[in-house]
């Protein structure tokens, strides 16, 4: 019985299951995150099932289970190159990581498309665009899945965000006003301003500050089980 | 009753091999009990003993009950030759199909953040320890051509260029999104022998 034709679909990650057969997490607007059983040898698997290339997927199924029936790539691989293929493993890990399965959202099906594609474009000369990228699906992605930050204003006193004060951030409430000595990180409230606006209105020098405070906030939510930082870590430390 | 709990517990336990499902192992448990309950002894003594003393080379990180594995061991491997796979797999199909007499690297694994893999699962602070004694002249890189195979071989390139050690990579013939192992054997070979320059920016030329 067919559950679903030709739905658009990435693959976000895929692990052997049985032999001739694979586990598959699929994005897809209509379905979510969606985990597929795949007969495949691992051979077509391999050829066939990568990340990061625009397809349509079809599955059918009974229940909670569905099995792959056919998955058509459309077009070549949104991230060719190994440096950008790295960022979009980490693009996937939060998507994995952060979102419900089987919970439909085509805004985040599109926010994730859209991402890869601000990927491919993005130059490595500054101003550093997959910074940019980056931070704006990691602050969208928090808002789908419930988890937006709050901007306005400060979560005990409730008194409005200014530009030139100091804030540490406490994930779920919001900013509170620096405290001299309190050993947190501060963050600059034009910072915390303009992450409420549209990324290419962002000055690059909040691209550091802001990369921060939503490495905390992302920490804070999973509890800091990011793998994908690790191999930038690891790179770093060899640079 | 007893019996039965036993039977039943077998069977289970036999599906924890890949492509086992209920029927095979299910047909496993009879022939051993119908046909065959020396080489049932013998299999139950041999993996008791295998799961035991079988760990890791000390050198290369394939499986081994010795420090060091055969190859490793062996006088006649060229030992500033290295060759880095995913798995003891591709390590078997390279020496069934290639020529090479060098030495290899296996990492059990390419990095995947989803599988929690990352540079110290692979192995990596082992393999800079070997390069860094700077008696490596080629290190070649083997692994699949998928998104983390690929990123795997980037990674490696990069502590390669860091130890000045001259990186290949295999690259002809070898299909994109192919695991090493599923290659076939002249595909392999030539993909071996055509294998090219990685990175490198300070390696020995
Ligand atoms: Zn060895």
């Amino acid at each position: 019985m067919l559950v679903f034709e030709a739905e658009p679909a990435f693959v976000i990650h895929k692990r052997p299951y049985r032999d001739n057969s694979s586990l598959v997490q699929f994005l897809t607007p209509a379905h979510g995150r969606i985990t597929v059983v795949a007969r495949l040898s691992s051979k077509l698997i391999g050829k066939t099932l990568q990340p990061f290339i625009p397809a349509r997927l079809t599955c059918s199924g009974r229940g909670s289970l569905l099995n792959l029936r056919h998955f058509e790539p459309e077009g070549a691989g949104l991230l060719a190159d190994t440096r950008r293929r790295m960022v979009g493993m980490y693009v996937n890990e939060l998507v994995a990581r952060l979102t419900p399965s089987a919970s439909p959202s085509r805004r985040l099906f599109d926010l994730y498309r859209e991402c890869l594609q601000a990927l491919a474009a993005a130059t490595d000369a500054p101003p550093d665009e997959t910074e940019r990228a980056l931070r704006h699906f990691e602050l969208r992605l928090l808002d789908l899945t419930g988890n937006g930050l709050q901007l306005e204003h400060e979560h005990d006193t409730l008194k409005p965000v200014t530009a030139d004060e100091d804030y540490h951030y406490r994930p779920g409430d919001g900013p509170e006003r620096a405290r001299a000595a309190a050993g947190r990180a501060v963050y600059r409230g034009e910072t915390l301003i303009a992450l409420r606006g549209e990324p290419r209105q962002w000055r690059d020098e909040i691209l550091p500050e802001s990369k921060r405070l939503l490495r905390a906030v992302i920490d804070h939510h999973l509890h800091g089980n990011l793998q994908a930082r690790q191999i930038f870590d690891y790179l770093k430390h060899l640079a | 009753m007893a019996n039965r709990e036993l039977l039943k517990q077998l069977i289970e336990t036999f599906t924890c091999l890949p492509g086992v499902g209920r029927k095979t192992a299910q047909r496993f448990v009879y022939h051993l009990l119908e046909r065959d309950r020396p080489g049932g002894a013998a299999l139950a003594e041999l993996l008791r003993e295998t799961v035991e003393k079988v760990g890791n080379c000390e050198h290369c990180r394939m499986f081994t009950e010795h420090p060091q594995c055969a190859i490793c061991r062996d006088p006649g491997r060229d030992r500033a030759l290295i060759c880095v796979v995913e798995n003891p797999a591709d390590l078997m199909a390279l020496e069934a199909n290639t020529n090479y007499r060098g030495l290899y690297f296996v990492l059990h694994g390419k990095l995947s953040p989803l599988d929690n893999i990352g540079p110290r699962e692979i192995g990596l602070d082992l393999l800079e320890q070997t390069l860094r004694k700077n008696s490596v002249r080629e290190l070649i890189l083997a692994t699949g051509t998928t998104v983390e195979g690929d990123v795997t071989a980037h990674v490696i390139g990069e502590l390669a260029a860091r130890c000045r050690t001259k990186t290949t990579r295999i690259a002809q013939g070898v299909p994109v999104g192919g695991e090493l192992e599923y290659v076939d054997a002249s595909t392999l070979a030539q993909a071996f022998n055509t294998r090219t320059r990685v990175g490198g920016d300070g390696a020995q030329s």
